[in-house]
């Protein structure tokens, strides 16, 4: 930049400099693909350093004015990071607890229902447009605006509870600058958009869908051109005839429903000739993969099993573990309400929880409450007509405008029958070559206009498990199983839930949509749902599997196919243990959740020793299958027993099925059911299929695949130089807690923990207890405790961010505040936003 | 008062005004005092990028250490091996950015300059 040299004219430099400026500063304003405008993000007045602790702070400052409030609201956030709200009204009460949330998670909220409505393209851009294309499909925004009319028509009060609770997520949002938006908003180059009850009611069927929809159907249809139903009903039974079921018939207390009108006889599964093509592509093989780890604990032990008198209740939901965690833990304090548990993001009340005289806790029932018709249409006319009960009815068609970030608006045409949207098409091959494309319809539960807002509000201000049980009569979804406890007590049991009758009794299969014999009848009234009420046993308890014994009565099929019922066996084994002889005490009640034994071991184990022992060559391969004869059967981290077993099981599996249900076309059968099988003595029981082994090759498949996997660990070790020869299953499984965009570096990974999807502690590489809580009382007062992994804060730069997640691994427990009467206490109060009422 | 203290008060209002204001704001303001302290010459350029470079390093590097979470965070993000590397990147940048918008309002003054010369010698 030499002004003397002067050989060059000195425009030239001047144009130089400038244009060099010009370049830099307009690359800095401008976003390049995925990477955000770098000036403003880098910048510290505005970027990402203004999401800081002391930031998170100060967008919560002690006193705001604030619209829409009747009185004041207090919001005190303790040294936990959990607010506690404090109003003179309900609707006050749900101002303050939307507040709260958009305060701590904003941007959770905003993600989760732009996927449940089928709007991530206007944030990410053309990638995400199949997925907004298929969640239009499923029909969950047309399902929301039907619910919210519902709710405007039917329930004034839980209407204006939304309300309030939008304003008060709106009313943050307001306070906030562009510096203040939370970091994934900087990083999109996005703002966030007013909160409506709309986007509550939307969750709501997120949850639903999350919890009940699968689409098990069309792998249960394609299996049927290997296998007939009865070999069907063998290799994936609707109801297991082991495992402890969650009532046995001592304690079930319902009546039995007179079932089922035969109909015309006609009602039959679909056979369709030649492979639906489900899952090929990876977006749509990631949604219609079931995850049989969906699932839950819960229990209660009455006062009289206890060693200090009262009730304990302890629950653990299991979901996809995610950062921000998908609950959020508050307190919630008005005239005739003091309630404490976790909330979801984006709805009002409280999910989970307790107040001074209940306690509540639920896992996933698992019902199946969603079946797929195939249809005809008939697509010369503008609404297309599709063939039903011999006639042909008119479709409507619903026009879905999706917003693209960067590209034009563009139109989606879903149509829409008296069974459900059309909400899937799967290519099915032709025996000539090629293939055609079948629609299908949904009729899924969820669709169903229901009121839980309503339920919730109730279970939060009841006083005893007969309230909540009055409560739950008009739960519909999704489906859960309630233990409950009061004060006095009462303990009690209830599969909650609209579960419909078909008259086919075919659940699981893809039905033919011309047929109306094919429908649902009606629905299970709460009479007949499985339940009981305060059982001599003194205890109750779930963890996914079937509800009784016998087929329940009405119940088509559920998740407990899938789902391992040795969960469920031993939290029953050990509460029997726990309470028969002595009264039991809150600490072993506390530890079960973190019980590990893996009973599939205990069963499976001496028998695959006693086939491999014989045929292993190398020694130390040997040395170590006698060292697993000594293994404690416990699924620690620690362990490398746990390591070595985990993985020859799953080998094993694996080899088994391996050609029989190849790839994501068809249903594997559940693991319970294998090791069934290969327990069974008796040669009949084990399937006779030509691409099953024979049962005399078992042992050369077991034993191959236990030198197979020593194999894999050792190169593990290797890989890792690891000074231990076999890696501890903590090190090998390990869990990952990703962010909820995944985004790098805002997650955790490589968390060493214990368990699996088979044990009480029923953590696994992704998912795991996402909110463990133990309730009871100590004379006469309320005492719990609870724990996430992760923390109350949505914001990566909080210490709230992930707060607990150490808790959270040890497999401890934070005693929660619950405050009685009065304010929190200053000692314990790390802030107190006091919001007052504008005139 | 001296050249060099001139030039370390352009420096301190650069790291002030970045501190407190976005980003482009702060660039505007640091160009519009620079003709009051700073002068166009063979060296100056190279100097002032060098030394802003190294007080933005700084600045920066303490800004990220008092804001570790979401530095480590966003450090991972980017894929880069530490929150430093971040810092010194957004400081090179920065710096880049501040001392080209010195050298601009140095060269419009220059031409001014120039341009008045010239038309008083044709006079």
């Amino acid at each position: 930049m030499s002004v003397s040299a002067g050989k060059r004219p000195y425009l030239m430099r001047i144009l130089g400099t400038w244009g060099v400026f010009l370049l830099l500063a307009v690359l800095l304003s401008v976003r390049l693909g995925t990477i955000p405008p770098l000036g403003a993000f880098l910048s510290p007045s505005t970027g990402y350093l203004n999401n800081s602790p002391s930031a998170t702070k100060k967008s919560s400052p002690a006193l705001m004015s604030v619209k829409g409030l009747k009185k004041d609201v207090t919001i005190s956030t303790d040294i936990r990071g959990v607010p506690h709200v404090s109003a003179e009204n309900d609707l006050d009460l749900a101002f303050g607890q939307g507040f709260a949330t958009a305060r701590d998670r904003l941007w959770q909220m905003e993600l989760q229902t732009a996927a449940t409505s089928g709007r991530v393209s206007e944030l990410l851009g053309e990638r995400a447009f199949e997925f907004d294309s298929k969640q239009r499909r499923l029909g969950f925004l047309a399902a929301a605006e039907v619910e919210l009319d519902f709710l405007k028509n039917n329930d004034k009060e839980q209407f204006e509870i939304l309300e309030a609770y939008s304003s008060g997520v709106n009313s943050y949002i307001s306070s906030l600058s562009p510096a203040d938006f939370p970091i994934e908003y900087k990083l999109l180059g996005t703002s966030p958009e007013p909160w409506t009850p709309l986007k509550c009611v939307l969750f709501h069927k997120q949850m639903i869908w999350i919890l009940t929809g699968n689409f098990d159907d069309f792998k249960f249809t394609n299996a049927l051109q290997k296998f007939t139903v009865g070999e069907m009903e063998n290799l994936f039974p609707e109801f297991y005839s082991q495992g402890l079921p969650i009532l046995d018939a001592s304690v079930a207390n319902m009546s039995l429903i007179s079932l089922i009108e035969a109909g015309d006889g006609s009602a039959a599964p679909m056979r369709l000739d030649g492979l639906l093509r489900i899952g090929e592509s990876a977006q749509a093989s990631k949604q219609e993969q079931r995850k049989p780890s969906n699932g839950s604990n819960n229990w209660v032990v009455d006062g009289v099993r206890t060693t200090h008198g009262y009730p304990v209740l302890a629950n653990d939901p299991h979901l996809d573990l995610k950062l921000p965690s998908i609950w959020y833990e508050v307190q919630l304090t008005a005239p005739g309400v003091n309630v404490y548990g976790v909330s979801l993001p984006g709805l009002p009340h409280i999910i989970i929880g307790f107040n001074d005289s209940v306690s509540w806790g639920i896992t996933n029932s698992g019902v199946d409450v969603i079946d797929w018709y195939a249809m005809k249409f008939d697509k010369t006319k503008p609404n297309p007509n599709y063939f039903y009960a011999q006639q042909w009815k008119p479709s409507t068609v619903r026009k879905e405008v999706i917003r693209i970030k960067g590209k034009p608006a563009r139109t989606i045409e879903v149509t829409q029958t008296h069974l459900g949207p059309v909400a899937q098409e799967f290519a099915l091959d032709q025996k000539s070559g090629g293939s055609v494309t079948v629609p299908f319809a949904m009729k899924w539960s969820g669709h169903m206009p229901s009121n839980e807002f309503r339920v919730f509000h109730s279970l939060n201000r009841a006083r005893s498990v007969q309230e909540m049980k009055n409560a739950l009569k008009t739960y519909q979804a999704p489906g859960q199983n309630f233990v409950m406890a009061d004060k006095t007590g009462s303990i009690g049991f209830v599969q909650a839930g609209r579960y419909p009758i078909r008259t086919s009794g075919f659940g699981r299969y893809v039905l033919d949509g011309t047929n109306p014999a094919n429908e649902w009848q009606d629905d299970i009234g709460f009479g007949h749902l499985p339940q009981s009420w305060s059982p001599d046993r003194g205890y109750l308890f779930s963890a996914n599997q079937q509800p009784t014994r016998d087929p329940t009565p009405g119940f088509a099929s559920g998740d407990w196919v899938f789902t391992s019922y040795l969960r469920g066996t031993r939290i029953g084994q050990r509460l029997a243990e726990l309470t028969t002889t002595n009264p039991t005490t809150i600490s072993a009640l506390m530890d079960l959740q973190n019980d590990v034994v893996d009973l599939r071991a205990k069963a499976l184990l001496p028998l695959f020793s006693q086939w491999t022992s014989g045929l292993l060559k190398n020694k130390e391969d040997k040395d170590i299958l006698e060292s697993l004869g000594k293994w404690n059967m416990q699924l620690d981290a620690t362990s490398e027993h746990a390591t070595i077993w985990n993985t020859w099981w799953e080998n094993v599996y694996n080899s088994v099925w391996e050609k029989s249900f190849p790839k994501q076309h068809f249903p594997k059968p559940s693991e319970d059911r294998t090791m069934e099988l290969l327990l069974s003595d008796k040669l009949a029981d084990w399937p006779v299929l030509p691409s099953v082994p024979a049962k005399s090759e078992l042992p050369a498949i077991v034993a191959a695949n236990f030198e197979r996997t020593l194999q894999t660990l050792r190169s593990f070790s290797k890989r890792n130089r690891s000074q231990n020869q076999l890696p501890a299953w903590g090190k090998y499984r390990g869990t990952k807690i990703p962010h909820l965009a995944n985004l790098p570096g805002f997650g955790f990974e490589h968390l060493e923990t214990g368990g699996d999807g088979l044990t009480v502690n029923a953590t696994t590489d992704h998912h795991g207890p996402s909110w463990r809580m133990v309730v009871t009382w100590v004379d006469a007062q309320p005492k719990a405790w609870g724990v996430y992994p992760g923390g109350p804060s949505g914001h990566v730069g909080s210490p709230y961010y992930s707060n607990m997640i150490d808790t959270w691994l040890k497999g401890k427990l934070d005693e929660l505040l619950f405050v009685q009467q009065g304010q929190l206490k200053d000692s314990l109060t790390m802030s107190r936003t006091k919001l007052e009422a504008a005139p | 008062m001296r050249h060099t203290m001139r030039e370390f008060l352009w420096i301190a209002f650069c790291l002030l005004t970045f501190s407190l204001l976005p980003w482009w704001q702060a660039v505007i303001l640091s160009a519009a005092i620079t003709p009051f302290l700073l002068r166009l010459t063979e060296i100056g350029f190279k100097r002032r990028l060098l030394l802003l470079f190294l007080s933005l390093s700084i600045l920066m590097l303490g800004f990220h250490a008092s804001h570790k979470p979401v530095s480590i965070a966003v450090s991972k993000l980017l894929k880069l091996p530490h929150y430093s590397v971040l810092s010194v990147l957004s400081a090179g940048v920065f710096a880049l950015v501040f001392a080209l918008a010195a050298e601009t309002v140095l060269w419009v003054k220059y031409s001014f300059r120039k341009t008045r010369e010239k038309l008083s010698t044709k006079n």
